[in-house]
C-alpha cells in the first residue's frame, strides 16, 4: 500500500552517530576546496600571462594544473562526496554508524594521501597520466582509506532497519562499488603494470570519464534524490522513472570514455560504440531531469528560501545541461571542432563544478546544522556564496564555450597560423581568471561560514537560516509544521 | 589469449554479473513491487510528507547535545 | 501524468498550506494521514509518451549509427567512414594537389634552407630557383638534378654558382619529386608546365646506371626529353571499378 506509517525515527541519534566522520570529511573537503581554488587561479593566470611565478619550478603550469585537478577531484569533491555518502547511507538505512571513529581515521588517511600527492605533484613527481597524476606511492594510501569507507557503508547497510532500498541507496551502492574497481584497475594498468600502446589511452579515458560518471555523479544524484523530496516534503514524482534511470546509467555510462579518443588511432568500433552509448545517456539523464523537474513543480518558490534546495536544484539543472552537452560532444561532427579547445574545459567544469560541487554545497548546508546543532551564521553570506559561485560557473562556462568554439573553428582552418589563434584566445582566458576569482571568493565566504558553524561562532539562532531572511529579522518564514502528527494520531 | 587477458575478462564478468544479480535481487526481494510506497520511504511520522525540512528544528538538536 | 491529476500527487493530499506558511489548517495538517486512505494504485507514474518516443528514437538511431560506423568491429579498421568491402576504394578520394605537396616538401626536405623561402638562393654558392632557366627549361635535366644531384660550376641567369646539390632519388618517391618540381615551376612567378610522376619514373629508368652527381656540362648535353612509356594505362585501370 501507498504509505506505511513509520514510527518516530531514531533520526537524531543516527545523525549523531555520523557526526565525527562526516565532520572530518567535510572539514577536509572545504580545506582542499580552498587550496584547489588557489591552485586553479594560479594555473588560469599562467594561461594568459605565462611568465607569472614561472621562475619557481614548483609553481610551473605543468605542476600547478594537475595539482589543482587532484586537489579538487580527490580532495574536495571526493571527500565531500564520501561525507554525504556516509550520512545518507546511515539515514536511509535508518541505522547508526558503528565505530564512527574508524571512519574518521579513514578520513585522516585519505588526507595524508592527498597531501603527499599534491606535494608530490608540485615537486615534480607527477605520473603524467591525466586524472591519476599522484605519484605511485599515493594510490595505495587512498585505496586503504577507501576500503574502510566502502566496507563501513556496506556494514551500515546490513544493519538497516528500513526494509526498502531507496533509489538514493542504489546510486550510493553504484558509487561504492564502481569507484574502487575503476581506481584499482586503472592504477594497475597504468602505473604499476603499464600496458602499452593505444590501449593505454583507452584505459586512461575509461577511468577519466567514469570517475565523473560512476563516482561523482551517483553520489550527486543520490543526494538530489533524497534532499529535493525531503526539503520540500513531497515524494519524488515517479519512483519507477528513477529506478529506470539508475539502471540505464549503470548500463550505458561505462562505455562513454572512448569518445575522448575521436580522431585518435583507435579502432573505429571503439569510438562508435562510445558515441552510441553517450547518445543513450539521454535515457538516464532524461529520467532524472523529468523526475526532479516534476517533483519541484509547484514548489519553485521554495528556492527563494532554502539554501539547500537552491544549490541542489541549480546542480540538477547543470546535470541535465552538462549531460546533453556531453552527448553532443561525443558525436564526431562537433568533436572535430571542439576537441583540444577550451570548450572541453568549460564542459568539464560544468560537470564537476556546476553539477557536483553545487549539489555538495547544498548537502553541506542541510547536513551541517544537524551535526553541529548550530544554525548557519548568516543568510547574507549564504546568498553571497550562491551568487558568486553560480555567476562564476555561469560566466566561466559561457565564455570558454564560446571561446573554445571559435578556437576550434580557427584551428580547423589551415591558413591561420597557430600563434594567431592562440593570441585570439587571450581575452577569453582573462575572463576565465575573472570567473575563477569570483568562485574563489564564494569559496572563502563558504569556508568562513563553515568554520563559524563548526566552532559555534556568531549569534545563536533558534530557527533555521533561510535565504528569505534579513540577518536582523531571523526566520520570518520558518514554514515548519510542528511535528505533532505522529504523536497526536 | 594470455593469462592476463583471462584474468581481466573474468573480473569484468564478475563485475557485470554483480549488477545482474543486484537487479534480480531487487525484483525477488519485492523492491519494485510497491513503487509508491518506495517513494515515500524517506518520510516518517517525525518528518512526514508535507513537512518542509530545510533548516533544522533546533529543539531536536538539543536532545542529543 | 501531470502532478495534479494523479491521486498520489494531488494538492489536497499534501503540500499546499503547510508550505506556503499561510497557516496550518486541518486539511494541511492531516494531509499525510488522509493520504493513507487514498485508493490503491499501481504505484508509478508511467513514462510520459513523448519521452518514451524520444527514447525509442535514440535507441533506433544508436543502432543505425552502430551498424554504419563500427567498421565491422574489426581491430584493424580505424576509419569509421571506410567504404564497404568490395566498393571502389578510390572513389571518394580527392585528387592530390601537387603544388600543396611540393610546397610542404620544399619546406621540410631541406630545400628551403639553401634555396631560401623566396627561391633566390645564395650568391656564389646556391643558384636561385625563382625565374631560373634551369627550372623552367628541360624537364629531363631538372629531373636528373633532383634524382642524382649536381656538382661543380653552374651558370644560372648569367651568374656562376658552385654549390653541392645533394641527390634526392633515393629519398623521395617519384610522385614526391614530381610534386616538388611542379611547385618550383609554378611558384615565384615561374610559369612552366607541371612535371608528371610518369616522366620522373622514366627519368629514373633512363639514369638507373648513373649513380654519381651530374655536372652542368653533362646535363647540357641532354637534348631530348625522356620517353614516357604508356602513361595512361594506370588511370584507365582505375576508372573501372
Amino acid at each position: 500500500m501507498s504509505l506505511v506509517t513509520r514510527p518516530p525515527d531514531r533520526r537524531v541519534s543516527i545523525d549523531a552517530s555520523t557526526r565525527l566522520p562526516v565532520l572530518v570529511f567535510f572539514t577536509s573537503a572545504v580545506f582542499w576546496l580552498v587550496t584547489g581554488s588557489f591552485l586553479a587561479i594560479l594555473a588560469s593566470i599562467k594561461m594568459h600571462t605565462p611568465g607569472f611565478l614561472a621562475s619557481t619550478s614548483w609553481l610551473t603550469f605543468g605542476r600547478v594544473r594537475p595539482a589543482h585537478l587532484n586537489a579538487v577531484a580527490y580532495g574536495w569533491a571526493s571527500m565531500a562526496g564520501i561525507g554525504v555518502l556516509l550520512w545518507l547511507m546511515a539515514r536511509l538505512s535508518r541505522a547508526e554508524l558503528r565505530y564512527p571513529w574508524l571512519l574518521a581515521v579513514a578520513g585522516g588517511i585519505w588526507n595524508v594521501g592527498i597531501l603527499l600527492g599534491i606535494v608530490g605533484i608540485l615537486s615534480g613527481q607527477s605520473s603524467g597520466i591525466e586524472w591519476l597524476e599522484f605519484p605511485p606511492y599515493v594510490p595505495p594510501i587512498l585505496v586503504a582509506a577507501y576500503a574502510i569507507v566502502g566496507v563501513w557503508a556496506v556494514v551500515t547497510f546490513r544493519d538497516r532497519r528500513e526494509k526498502h532500498v531507496y533509489v538514493s541507496q542504489w546510486y550510493l551502492f553504484g558509487a561504492i562499488f564502481w569507484f574502487p574497481w575503476l581506481y584499482t584497475v586503472t592504477n594497475l594498468l597504468m602505473v604499476y603494470q603499464p600496458i602499452t600502446g593505444v590501449t593505454q589511452a583507452s584505459v586512461n579515458w575509461w577511468y577519466g570519464h567514469n570517475a565523473l560518471g560512476l563516482w561523482f555523479t551517483p553520489i550527486g544524484l543520490a543526494a538530489a534524490y533524497y534532499l529535493i523530496p525531503k526539503v520540500i516534503g513531497r515524494p519524488i514524482h515517479s519512483y519507477y522513472l528513477s529506478i529506470l534511470g539508475f539502471w540505464a546509467l549503470a548500463l550505458f555510462y561505462n562505455w562513454n570514455g572512448a569518445h575522448h579518443l575521436i580522431g585518435g588511432p583507435v579502432p573505429a568500433w571503439l569510438v562508435t560504440v562510445s558515441s552510441v552509448a553517450s547518445g543513450m545517456m539521454i535515457i538516464p539523464v532524461g529520467a532524472v531531469a523529468i523526475n526532479h523537474h516534476m517533483t519541484m513543480w509547484g514548489y519553485f518558490h521554495v528556492l527563494k528560501y532554502s539554501p539547500t534546495l537552491r544549490f541542489i536544484v541549480f546542480g540538477s539543472m547543470c546535470y541535465t545541461a552538462v549531460s546533453l552537452q556531453g552527448m553532443s560532444q561525443s558525436f564526431r561532427t562537433l568533436n572535430q571542432v571542439t576537441h583540444f579547445t577550451h570548450y572541453t574545459v568549460a564542459h568539464a567544469h560544468l560537470g564537476l563544478y556546476g553539477f557536483f560541487s553545487m549539489v555538495m554545497f547544498g548537502c553541506i548546508y542541510y547536513i551541517m546544522p544537524r551535526l553541529t546543532g548550530w544554525e548557519w551564521a548568516s543568510s547574507r553570506m549564504i546568498k553571497i556564496h550562491f551568487w558568486t559561485t553560480a555567476l562564476g560557473i555561469g560566466s566561466y562556462w559561457t565564455i570558454l564555450t564560446w571561446g573554445g568554439l571559435m578556437q576550434g573553428i580557427e584551428l580547423n582552418d589551415s591558413d591561420l597560423p597557430f600563434m594567431t589563434i592562440m593570441k585570439r584566445t587571450i581575452p577569453y582566458l582573462w575572463s576565465r581568471t575573472f570567473s575563477g576569482v569570483l568562485m574563489t571568493t564564494g569559496h572563502l565566504v563558504f569556508a568562513a561560514l563553515f568554520a563559524m558553524n563548526l566552532l559555534h561562532l556568531g549569534e545563536r539562532r533558534t530557527e533555521p537560516t533561510l535565504l528569505g531572511d534579513n540577518d536582523d529579522n531571523v526566520a520570518t518564514e520558518s514554514a515548519q509544521a510542528p511535528p505533532v502528527l505522529g504523536s497526536s494520531h | 589469449m594470455t593469462l592476463t587477458e583471462i584474468i581481466w575478462m573474468a573480473c569484468a564478468f564478475i563485475f557485470g554479473g554483480t549488477a545482474v544479480w543486484g537487479l534480480s535481487w531487487s525484483v525477488r526481494a519485492g523492491q519494485l513491487d510497491d513503487l509508491n510506497g518506495a517513494a515515500t520511504s524517506i518520510f516518517d511520522d517525525d518528518e512526514p510528507v508535507g513537512l518542509r525540512t530545510d533548516g533544522f528544528p533546533t529543539g531536536q538538536v538539543e536532545k542529543f547535545r | 501524468m501531470s502532478s495534479a491529476n494523479s491521486p498520489g500527487r494531488s494538492e489536497s493530499q499534501f503540500s499546499g498550506q503547510v508550505e506556503t506558511g499561510e497557516g496550518h489548517d486541518v486539511q494541511g495538517l492531516h494531509a499525510p494521514i488522509m493520504r493513507e486512505k487514498a485508493d490503491p494504485r499501481d504505484g508509478f507514474e508511467p513514462i510520459p509518451p513523448w519521452m518514451a518516443g524520444i527514447f525509442g528514437i535514440v535507441v533506433f538511431m544508436g543502432g543505425m549509427y552502430l551498424q554504419r560506423y563500427s567498421g565491422d568491429f574489426r581491430a584493424d579498421i580505424y576509419e569509421e567512414r571506410r567504404p564497404a568491402i568490395g566498393a571502389s576504394a578510390k572513389k571518394d578520394q580527392k585528387p592530390v594537389d601537387p603544388i600543396a605537396v611540393g610546397k610542404r616538401l620544399y619546406a621540410t626536405q631541406g630545400c628551403v634552407s639553401c634555396h631560401q623561402a623566396n627561391g633566390m638562393g645564395q650568391a656564389g654558392a646556391i643558384p636561385p630557383v625563382a625565374k631560373s632557366e634551369w627550372v623552367a627549361g628541360s624537364a629531363a635535366r631538372l629531373s636528373r638534378i633532383l634524382l642524382q644531384g649536381l656538382q661543380g660550376d653552374v651558370k644560372v641567369l648569367d651568374q656562376t654558382y658552385n654549390g653541392n646539390m645533394p641527390a634526392f632519388g633515393t629519398k623521395l618517391k617519384d610522385e614526391q619529386i614530381a610534386a616538388v618540381l611542379t611547385y618550383l615551376r609554378q611558384e615565384w612567378g615561374n610559369q612552366a608546365e607541371a612535371i608528371t610522376t610518369e616522366s620522373i619514373a622514366a627519368a629514373r629508368e633512363a639514369t638507373k646506371d648513373h649513380s654519381n652527381a651530374w655536372n652542368a656540362g653533362e646535363l647540357m648535353a641532354i637534348t631530348s626529353e625522356d620517353k614516357v612509356a604508356a602513361p595512361v594505362e594506370k588511370p584507365a585501370q582505375r576508372a573501372k571499378p
